[in-house]
């Protein structure tokens, strides 16, 4: 079993992410800290691009800043060796488009994941047909490739659940991330459906920002992921969100736990 | 691994919430272009609408003055909204509404595929959507009254460059929004399959 699943041991588990870099190395590694102290039981860093598809304007603008900073995917690999050198540190997985990691070569990439550390690997450009051409290589080394499933996925989601690495990202709605004042979609019956077809954890994101959408999807779903909301704080406080972030996180997994 | 590879390049690498939609245009398409009635309709509108096929001219004075092959010239640019991106756009619009679409979403660089796309949108009765880069907008503003005038909305965009990619991105974005009714009509050849087919297949009447 992976680390991943780890994750999802002691009760809901709660999913922030951050953007790589975003306003620099060092306060990314000040956040997570933060963040896993607060009662994170899984981090999302993203891996700074110039042409996030899956993003809204919020995690654009982040990537945006992170790429102005200077950071590189071996950066990013550096930090995450950094943070887990403390072996109780949570489970950490990249949230990346495919580009770096083809640019980067598959088999390097995950060499070097590996020896850092990294438990998974998300790629919203990559679905479930193209996974092949990557799939092996990560497994070799050890790193999950988290499946995506969208509202829109129909009789796929069945598939993709039953192939399954590490946690079942479960699209919340349709449209990109970023901040939604509600979500319409009916998450329960999708849960169900691919909790038929695995037993790998299922978590829900997208547009969930408050503790009450939080605390709603963890009635059906086994972890809630937030992003948009978290890298606000970030883009509003700068180098000084580290206590924000953290209290954000603390309200956030008291309302699912 | 999926279909529509060209060596290393081609295949599908979009979100997830777009890939049965992108296999249903696929099936869409492959079924239409075995459709007599389909490819009738296609080149009615071709030679009466946009006015093909365009004329081959022969340009005696660039031959001569480079003095090696001989100069043809396919004049594309006479064609209704004065490009060849009329081609692809009736193909595609006409496919969007066989498909149940009622509304057209665009990228465009310096207007040309814009244009054409709000023409076939007028035409055939949809709604239409441009995205185009902040800079080109100011670049090409006379396009972008085209556009208008025809009744599309033109979308400046404001992320990243400002040009062209981040158009496509941002129609990429708007797409995943709205699959139900919206077709995105891809003008170049790129994107995943099968628009890079879909849009030689229908550009490939230039040569014939």
């Amino acid at each position: 079993m992976s680390n991943i699943q780890s994750a999802f041991d002691h009760g809901k588990a709660f999913i922030g992410f951050v953007t790589g870099g975003d306003p620099s190395l060092e306060k990314t590694k000040e956040f997570i800290l933060a963040m896993a102290e607060a009662g994170c039981d899984l981090i999302e860093i993203g891996v700074p691009f110039s042409d996030p598809i899956a993003e809204g304007p919020v995690i654009q603008e982040a990537n945006l800043r992170a790429l102005a900073a200077g950071t590189t995917v071996d950066k990013l690999f550096g930090l995450v060796a950094d943070l887990k050198a403390d072996a109780a540190m949570v489970p950490l997985v990249f949230l990346t488009y495919l580009n770096p990691v083809y640019h980067y070569g598959y088999e390097a990439f995950f060499e070097k994941a590996a020896r850092a550390g990294l438990d998974g690997i998300i790629i919203p450009d990559l679905p479930f047909e193209e996974q092949q051409e990557l799939k092996p290589v990560a497994r070799k080394h050890g790193v999950d490739v988290i499946s995506l499933i969208a509202p829109t996925s129909e009789a796929r989601a069945r598939a993709i659940a039953k192939d399954a690495d590490g946690f079942v990202y479960l699209v919340s709605s349709m449209g990109v991330t970023g901040v939604r004042a509600e979500i319409k979609t009916d998450l329960a019956s999708i849960v169900e459906q691919v909790k038929a077809a695995t037993d790998t954890p299922v978590a829900v994101g997208f547009g969930i920002h408050s503790p009450g959408q939080a605390k709603e999807i963890a009635k059906t779903a086994d972890g809630v992921i937030v992003g948009s909301a978290i890298v606000k704080i970030i883009e509003e406080h700068g180098d000084a969100a580290t206590p924000e972030v953290a209290g954000y996180v603390r309200a956030m997994k008291a309302a699912i736990s | 691994m999926s279909s529509g590879r060209y060596g290393e390049f081609g295949g599908q690498y979009i979100p997830e919430t777009l890939m049965n939609e992108i296999i249903r245009l696929e099936a869409a398409y492959e079924e239409a272009r075995r459709d007599a009635g389909f490819q009738a309709e296609l080149e009615r509108l071709l030679n009466e609408y946009a006015g093909r096929p365009s004329l081959l001219y022969f340009a005696e004075r660039m031959t001569a003055d480079l003095g090696g092959a001989r100069v043809y010239l396919k004049r594309e640019d006479l064609n209704h909204t004065g490009s060849h991106k009329i081609n692809n756009v009736l193909g595609q619009a006409l496919l969007a509404k066989r498909m149940g679409k009622t509304r057209l979403i665009a990228e465009t660089g310096a207007g040309q595929h814009g244009v054409a796309a709000a023409t076939a949108a007028a035409l055939l009765g949809m709604e239409c959507e441009i995205f185009m880069g902040k800079e080109d907008t100011e670049r090409q503003a006379l396009n972008v009254y085209r556009m208008e005038l025809l009744g599309a909305k033109v979308n400046a965009v404001t992320t990243g460059t400002m040009t062209l990619k981040d158009a496509v991105n941002e129609a990429m974005r708007e797409w995943t929004t709205r699959v139900a009714d919206t077709h995105y009509l891809l003008g170049s050849v790129m994107g995943p399959h099968p628009f890079p087919q879909i849009v030689r297949d229908f550009q490939s009447v230039i040569s014939r």
